[in-house]
């Protein structure tokens, strides 16, 4: 009997592990489901806690670092407080570094380091020209481990979009830009349930701007 | 028995429980889990969480939320479970350390909590392109528009001085006949850092009794460059060079008004019209182990020549200036990191010589200057540091003045050496407080004096919004060439200052409130009469200055607009050089006020400027009065407005820029001077100090390819 109860008890916890990965990945997806619909600020705080929680919990699944990071950067445009968004900021770097340790995709992470760029940018717009030319680096990187990752795409695009033309940017030279993302995103199939999928919606939008 | 077991471990407990800061205050958005699980909460806007598990036994409660310090408890969970109330600590780590600001405007790239940017002083409105002229628009620096110097707080132009990577650059301005001001010598775009300092700075600097203008040069281009400027005054090069060990960038500038002049009416004739003709090399180079090589080389030749009021003959005459003046600077410094160690070495060398011509008299003034200086900052802990130096300065200054018919003939000059030792520590014992104490030994050769110069200073944050700010010291500095040419048993000149700042900085907007006194002693005074024997001169004088500095920068409330307002209130008499009596000297307005605004319309790839300035009127002395100084000049208004317009012609980034000054085309007077010698009634005619014309004007165009 009591062989009985130690059988069942282990079998219960390999149960339990197998499935631990499979909860891990539904957590993502159900967290990031919920970021995406959150209507109000502390709805999206309570996902992306969600996404902290996991990311703690799974420190080897890199997408985990990832998704934190994007929730924490989707976070900080609903912030006005410039101080407040440099923090944040800086704690999805912190999570962005925790998924290069954990052998995150290249092209991916340097796109949302790109991503993050973008967000101090839009908080404080005096420092436009140093933070769109190092985006810009960050960008040619991800472009050249994948050409055809639709997320450095878009951000490319959107960098050239919002530059002055005299200083190489422009509408025209960011068009080619959002339709090979566009290309990419209807092309492209992700290895894993919980890579990295945002951005689809974003280079639609930029599209019907022309 | 093992069928409760079971039941057990496939129950859900409940863990609940209510998170606030220390001071008590209930927290929402905290993010409350279980370590090693998903499980958890984020507390609601009560501070309140609840969320079930399976796990049970001995578990750790982690606690995360921004801005305060993550919190684990152990517990142990048996079932339902209520904690007593959780108290996070706010983390001032993550904020930037606490920074003494006490007398200090900083615009650089170093620190994140800046007040001006430095693109943000080539953009202001009403500095004309000169860094002089764009401080004037910050607290502190009075508009004394027919001079242009730095005038700080109630203290003449000598008491500011200005450093270019720590070396001090004996002649920062290019030089000046009456009425038409000086600009600063070197071109704003120069430097990418800038700290403004009205008093209270480290004992690293000295022979400045008012204020320090620290500037660091800019010399990491982005990328190799051709730039072309086109002005309305003159044109301009510029070629940069750039590899991965250093750059290296070359100038030339020729600046020349009569085209201007002739176009816009002036208030004088001119002679030989005003032009410069400059070059400048700079560059740096990166050496083995972290160090780094910085160099500046400055040349330039000046000529102007005009017609203007004879004051020592009968009222009503004139004579001709003439003024040339060359122009040689160059400085060398090296930087060096190890790992607790900060090594900065510098020598630097200059030559200026000025030549008057009057119509009976000639003047000659030849400068040579160089200086050593070695600092070393020695970090413990990352709390404490010792920063110490040496620095050496020569100087050899020759003076001739020549009468024309024949007259006089008179030689001065001085050698001096001017060695100095420092040494400063600084401390942060706890996140939210900063202390820095330093001591400065000078000696000066030409005067034969030692002095011992105290600086303190401390900074306390308040939380994450409020700072305070203290600053006191002694400043000394050895009297002007135009007083030591004459006699040298003098003393150090010499200003206490005593500064408190306030400071409140949230989303994007700042405010400080500065004040200040500073008792001035030991002034140099001599008698006007006898200004060529040495004993007229003593150093008797002695006075104060004191007052309020106020800031105020918004850049969020309006997306694309920028400004700031700065108000100074002064309080200043001094009794010094000639003055038969203690009085308000004529740098000191009391009301100084200046409006700054700057959009960037995106659409038009335009940025458009305004700045207001207002002033109460500058005092003056009149002759045909009873008392000293007892007049004040009109005030002072001015409304400047510039714009840059971004484009792309040929290919190549351009910039269009135009600004003008006092566009409402007032009549600005700045002040009065008199004859020296009475007219038919008795009485001392006046002519008005003003601008040599209304308006200025100034069209550039800028390429870089």
């Amino acid at each position: 009997m009591k062989l009985i109860t130690i059988i069942s008890c282990v079998f219960f916890s390999l149960m339990t592990m197998k499935t631990a990965k499979a909860d891990a990945e539904a957590a993502l997806l159900g967290a990031l489901n919920q970021l995406h619909m959150a209507a109000s600020t502390e709805a999206a705080r309570t996902a992306v806690n969600q996404l902290e929680r996991i990311a703690m919990a799974e420190p080897d699944v890199w997408q985990a670092h990832y998704h934190h990071a994007y929730g924490m950067v989707m976070l900080s445009f609903r912030e006005n407080d410039t101080r407040l968004v440099g923090q944040l900021l800086d704690k999805a770097e912190a999570s962005v570094k925790q998924a290069y340790g954990a052998e995150g995709d290249p092209s991916e992470l340097l796109t949302l380091q790109a991503f993050i760029l973008q967000a101090r940018l839009n908080a404080d717009p005096s420092q436009a020209m140093e933070y769109s030319t190092q985006a810009n680096n960050l960008l040619s990187q991800a472009l050249e481990k994948r050409a055809d990752n639709p997320r450095a795409l878009l951000l490319m695009g959107q960098n050239l979009f919002y530059t002055p033309e005299s200083f190489g940017g422009g509408k025209e030279r960011a068009l080619p830009f959002f339709e090979k993302s566009m290309a990419a995103y209807e092309n492209n199939e992700p290895q894993s349930a919980i890579d990295p999928f945002w951005g689809q919606q974003a280079a639609q939008s930029m599209l019907e701007q022309y | 028995m093992y069928s409760i077991l079971i039941a057990k471990t496939h129950a859900q407990l409940s863990v609940q429980g209510v998170v606030k800061s220390s001071q008590g205050a209930t927290l929402p958005g905290v993010n409350v889990m279980l370590k090693g699980s998903f499980d958890g909460a984020t507390t609601n806007e009560n501070g309140e969480f609840t969320f079930t598990t399976l796990r049970t036994g001995e578990q750790t409660l982690f606690l995360s939320f921004m801005g305060f310090r993550t919190k684990e408890i152990s517990l142990y969970l048996a079932g339902d479970t209520i904690l007593e109330t959780l108290y996070l600590r706010e983390d001032l780590r993550q904020l930037d350390a606490v920074v003494i600001t006490a007398g200090t405007f900083e615009a650089g790239d170093q620190r994140k909590s800046v007040t001006l940017r430095p693109l943000d002083i080539v953009t202001t409105p009403s500095a004309a392109g000169d860094i002089y002229g764009m401080l004037t628009s910050l607290p502190g620096a009075a508009i004394v528009g027919e001079d242009g110097r730095l005038f700080v707080r109630g203290g003449d132009a000598y008491e500011s001085k200005t450093f270019i990577d720590g070396m001090m650059v004996r002649q920062p301005y290019a030089s000046s006949i009456p009425d038409l001001p000086s600009r600063g010598r070197f071109s704003p775009f120069l430097f990418s850092g800038t700290t403004f300092s009205t008093g209270g700075y480290s004992a690293e600097y000295g022979q400045a009794l008012s204020s320090a203008l620290l500037l660091n040069i800019n010399a990491f281009p982005e990328k190799p460059q051709t730039e072309l400027s086109f002005m309305s005054v003159g044109m301009g090069v510029r070629q940069t060079l750039k590899n991965e060990n250093g750059s290296l960038s070359l100038g030339a500038e020729y600046i020349n008004l009569k085209p201007y002049m002739r176009i816009v009416p002036e208030k004088y004739t001119w002679n030989q019209y005003p032009s410069t003709i400059s070059a400048n090399l700079f560059g740096h180079r990166k050496t083995a182990n972290n160090g780094l090589l910085k160099f500046f080389s400055n040349i330039s030749e000046s000529k102007s020549g005009l017609v203007y009021p004879d004051l020592s003959a009968t009222p009503g005459s004139h004579q001709d200036i003439f003024l040339d003046n060359k122009n040689f600077y160059t400085q060398l410094t090296y930087m060096q990191d190890y790992n607790d160690w900060v090594l900065k070495m510098g020598v630097a060398f200059g030559y200026d010589a000025d030549s008057i011509s009057l119509e009976r008299f000639s003047v000659q003034e030849d400068y040579y200057s160089g200086q050593v200086r070695m600092r070393l900052i020695r970090t413990f802990s990352g709390h404490f540091s010792i920063k110490a130096g040496a620095e050496a300065a020569f100087t050899d200054y020759t003076f001739r003045y020549q009468g024309n018919d024949g007259g006089i003939d008179f030689k001065g000059a001085f050698s001096e050496y001017l060695p100095a030792v420092y040494v400063e520590a600084e401390s942060r014992p706890f996140h939210r407080l900063a202390i820095r104490t330093g001591l400065r030994h000078e000696y000066s050769s030409v005067i034969d004096k030692h002095v011992t110069a105290w600086r303190t200073s401390a900074a306390w944050l308040f939380n994450a919004d409020w700072q305070a700010s203290v600053a006191a010291g002694s400043f000394y500095q050895t009297p002007e060439e135009d007083i030591l040419r004459y006699a040298t048993q003098l003393h150090f000149e010499k200003a206490n200052h005593y500064i408190a700042n306030i400071q409140y900085e949230k989303q994007n907007r700042i405010f400080r409130a500065e004040f200040y006194h500073k008792v001035y002693s030991s002034l140099v005074r001599f008698d006007e009469d006898l200004f060529f024997a040495p004993a007229s001169y003593n150093n008797l004088g002695e006075g104060y200055a004191r007052g309020v500095d106020l800031f105020f920068r918004d850049r969020s409330t309006f997306r694309t607009l920028d400004y700031w307002i700065s108000y100074s209130w002064v309080d200043a008499r001094r009794i010094y050089r000639t003055f038969p009596e203690k009085a308000r000297p004529h740098f000191a307005p009391e009301h100084s006020f200046t409006l700054v605004g700057k959009k960037w319309v995106h659409a038009l790839s335009t940025q458009l400027g305004i700045s207001v300035s207002l002033a109460t009127g500058r005092p003056y002395h009149d002759p045909n009065k009873e008392n000293f100084m007892s007049e004040r000049a009109k005030g002072y208004s001015d409304i400047s407005i510039n714009t840059s317009h971004l484009f792309s012609m040929w290919g190549q980034q351009s910039i269009l820029y135009f600004s003008a000054s006092n566009v409402l085309g007032r009549d600005i007077i700045f002040g009065y001077r008199f004859y020296e010698n009475p007219d038919g009634e008795g009485n001392f005619p006046a002519i008005p100090i003003s601008p040599s014309a209304k308006r200025f004007f100034l069209l550039g165009l800028f390429i870089t390819i």
